[in-house]
């Protein structure tokens, strides 16, 4: 009972970082119609200045948040701004974007190099730190990942819940021209999406630069696995997205931990293949039409 | 179909394709000696110690291709410094039979078949004299294909796949013997053994990475001088250690909770961990989030950086190398050059662990066993070069290597085990090799 327990938690908090690696993806997917591959840049580089700030300037890696959020903000309202003012496609998207990442790629290793950076335990507690609820652990990281994801997400849905914002950018993405019309003034309103999106980059890349050791390619063991979450949720649900990260979250760790640890990312794909084949709105297409209305 | 999702399906092809693009390794072989014959090889001595005039004539090229971008850049920087700095050295004493050198490298992208095709280009249009091997066991197995094609000598520094590699001309520089998935595990246990708490038991923790697995789980199947079975599971049985836990991971994983959940159950005497990089790191992480630390610890190809940036979590790990920057190592031929000019390079370059070691032990003998070749045979010809080698005792940075024709072009395995103690890696075994007042130690 323990071990189940112990392999629900795990599980859990694998989720809140696949969340929150994945919430701003699925927003800018879904509502700003951008595949920003370029996220995934913005995220590495916050984890980057996350190392930079800790090791050169002595902050505790953690409130170095406060430098990245913001830094991510601005990213994403820069590309929405670029995207917009060159009205790209969502093909077009993917392929600007994916450019965009070679070339953080590329700058990344120019500034930090090739060779593996990781933050010293001395700065860095959270690595080998764990939360205990009775005899059950789990590591401190994730758990900070999983509060951010759940705010962020929460946060997010209000937002379009429950704001004149939200409702203004849910109704021109179902339709333009009437909300155009209804005074509707979206190149505003999505910069504000983006700023959001951008900002949970920068979140994540603190946590992964805490969590990982870092290197100009270390982002891309991550990009299947938020595709799924993101395609699983369906476009622009942050409850969708929680939710799909919860799925995966649990697949990989009831395998690692009852099967072979080796099976359990191609697990949680193969779950995305199928839902992909029997539900391509996702798995939760009643949330998505919830949310949409 | 809507453009929104055909876009999906265009970005899960992406990143399908991103996944797919990824695998190398670590590990080489030594050459064959004819009827055990071996002549002691002068030429091998660093041509940078006799200090002689300057280089004339058209310059020999060696080319070759490293990935210098992509997953395996970070590793693939030590060779691409560790060559940079031979072949300055080279130039500045008189270069190779008195001609400069160029070292033509070109970007491989941590892609074998992309390293493959760069030296068909490097050999067929660009006309190189000479090559280097590739960083990583694909594009090193890669490349090798296209040097015999075309009858080039091919050093090597980091396959690990030795019983892959019959190419009568590649000469390995990781030195492990081609019947390594034996004598490695071997070797490391007998190190444990000596310990006052030997282990008794050992749970296995093991990346399904090409090299590592081998090394784990050995060979079904024995071909020429290839021996059969193996592997540290096997070898470990056979030497009396019961084995209470067999698990592994795919290349990429980040989170070990579960597995870290599951050596903490069976609380083994060793924990042997068949990792890379930062797998290490990773899982003692894990593991202290459950306050467990595993009371002997081993890791195959560990990045020796990060293994001491983890603090006390790594306390007594111990690992196999070739080369470290201490004595005896030092007193090797060439290895105070590399050892100065490495760690200047590696500092000025920013990297964050600056002392060759392993991999720049290996890059290193790589280039001296190339030039050995050519100076001992006064010529490029590359059936001379490889005969020559051959018939030779080539003494690198990392010992003596004899390079034996019946195995494969691999000779002993001449690893030692290394441990951190203090912060610091030291060698520990054997004896011999030991670092000065070091020995192998046991928990607590």
């Amino acid at each position: 009972m323990l071990i189940l327990l112990q392999t629900l938690a795990t599980g859990i908090v694998l989720a809140g970082l696949y969340s929150l690696f994945a919430i701003g993806l699925s927003l800018g997917w879904g509502l700003l119609h951008t595949i920003n591959f370029a996220h995934f840049s913005f995220v590495l580089l916050a984890a980057y200045v996350t190392y930079e700030l800790s090791t050169a300037a002595g902050w505790d890696p953690v409130v170095t948040m406060v430098v990245t959020a913001p830094i991510g903000a601005l990213l994403g309202l820069g590309l929405q701004l670029f995207v917009t003012t060159f009205k790209i496609d969502v093909f077009g998207t993917l392929i600007v974007t994916f450019g965009l990442f070679l070339i953080f790629e590329a700058a990344m290793a120019m500034r930090w190099t090739a060779d593996l950076l990781r933050l010293p335990s001395e700065i860095n507690p959270y690595f080998t730190s764990a939360v205990r609820i009775g005899p059950i652990r789990v590591s401190m990281l994730l758990t900070i990942a999983t509060a951010l994801a759940v705010l962020a997400c929460v946060g997010v849905w209000w937002l379009l819940k429950h704001t004149r914002t939200g409702r203004g950018i849910r109704a021109f993405v179902q339709e333009p021209e009437m909300a155009a019309a209804f005074g509707v003034n979206y190149p505003q309103l999505s910069l504000v999406i983006a700023g959001i999106a951008g900002a949970t980059a920068g979140l994540t890349g603190t946590i992964l630069g805490m969590y990982l050791s870092l290197t100009p390619t270390v982002v891309e063991v991550w990009i299947a696995v938020v595709f799924a979450v993101v395609l699983l949720g369906g476009l622009a649900n942050p409850i969708g997205v929680m939710g799909a990260a919860f799925v995966i979250g649990m697949v990989e760790s009831f395998t690692r931990q009852f099967a072979d640890p080796a099976m359990a990312r191609l697990m949680a794909l193969v779950v995305l293949i199928i839902v992909l084949v029997f539900r391509p709105e996702g798995l939760f297409k009643r949330l998505v039409q919830e949310a949409r209305e | 179909m809507t453009a929104a999702r055909r876009a999906g399906w265009v970005a899960m092809a992406l990143v399908s394709a991103m996944v797919l693009a990824a695998c190398a390794g670590d590990d080489a072989e030594p050459a064959a000696a004819e009827d055990g014959e071996v002549a002691e090889a002068p030429a091998a001595e660093d041509p940078a110690e006799d200090a002689a005039d300057e280089p004339e004539g058209e310059p020999i090229v060696i080319g070759g291709t490293l990935a210098l971008t992509g997953p395996f850049a970070a590793t693939a920087q030590i060779h691409e410094i560790a060559a940079e700095q031979y072949v300055e050295m080279l130039n500045e004493n008189g270069g190779l039979l008195g001609r400069p050198v160029e070292w033509t490298v070109l970007d491989d992208e941590s892609q074998a078949d992309l390293s493959a095709s760069l030296y068909e280009r490097l050999i067929t249009q660009d006309g190189v004299d000479l090559v280097m091997g590739p960083y990583g066991t694909g594009a090193i197995t890669a490349a090798m294909q296209v040097a015999e094609r075309y009858g080039y000598v091919f050093p090597h520094h980091t396959a690990s796949l030795t019983y892959a590699y019959t190419y009568d001309k590649h000469f390995p520089t990781w030195f492990v013997g081609l019947n390594t998935h034996h004598t490695t595990p071997r070797k490391v246990f007998e190190a444990y053994q000596t310990l006052d708490d030997a282990p008794q038991s050992v749970t296995f923790v093991t990346n399904r990475f090409p090299g590592t697995d081998f090394l784990v789980y050995g060979v079904d199947q024995g071909e020429g001088a290839l021996r059969e079975g193996g592997g540290a599971l096997r070898v470990a049985e056979e030497m009396g250690l019961e084995v209470l836990e067999d698990l592994s991971f795919d290349l990429g994983t980040t989170d070990f909770s579960g597995i870290a959940q599951r050596v903490a159950a069976v609380d083994a005497d060793l924990l042997f961990v068949g990792g890379l990089g930062v797998d290490g790191p990773n899982l003692l992480a894990a593991l202290e989030q459950l306050d467990y630390k595993p009371r002997h610890q081993f890791h195959q190809w560990p990045a020796p950086g990060p293994m001491l940036q983890v603090g006390d979590l790594a306390d007594g790990a111990t690992s196999v190398t070739i080369f470290e920057p201490f004595e005896p190592y030092l007193s090797n031929p060439g290895a105070q050059e590399l050892y100065q000019r490495f760690t200047a390079a590696a500092e000025a370059a920013g990297m964050s662990y600056t002392a060759p070691e392993t991999q720049a032990g290996a890059s290193w003998a790589a280039w001296q066993v190339l030039t050995a070749g050519v100076e001992g045979c006064q010529c490029l010809d590359h059936d001379e070069i490889a005969a020559w080698l051959l018939d030779n005792t080539i003494q690198t940075v990392q010992g003596e290597f004899n390079y034996r024709a019946d195995e494969q072009n691999y000779g002993d395995d001449i690893q030692t085990v290394k441990q951190i103690q203090d912060g610091n890696w030291y060698v520990v075994w054997p004896p011999d090799h030991a670092s000065e007042g070091r020995d192998m130690q046991g928990a607590g």
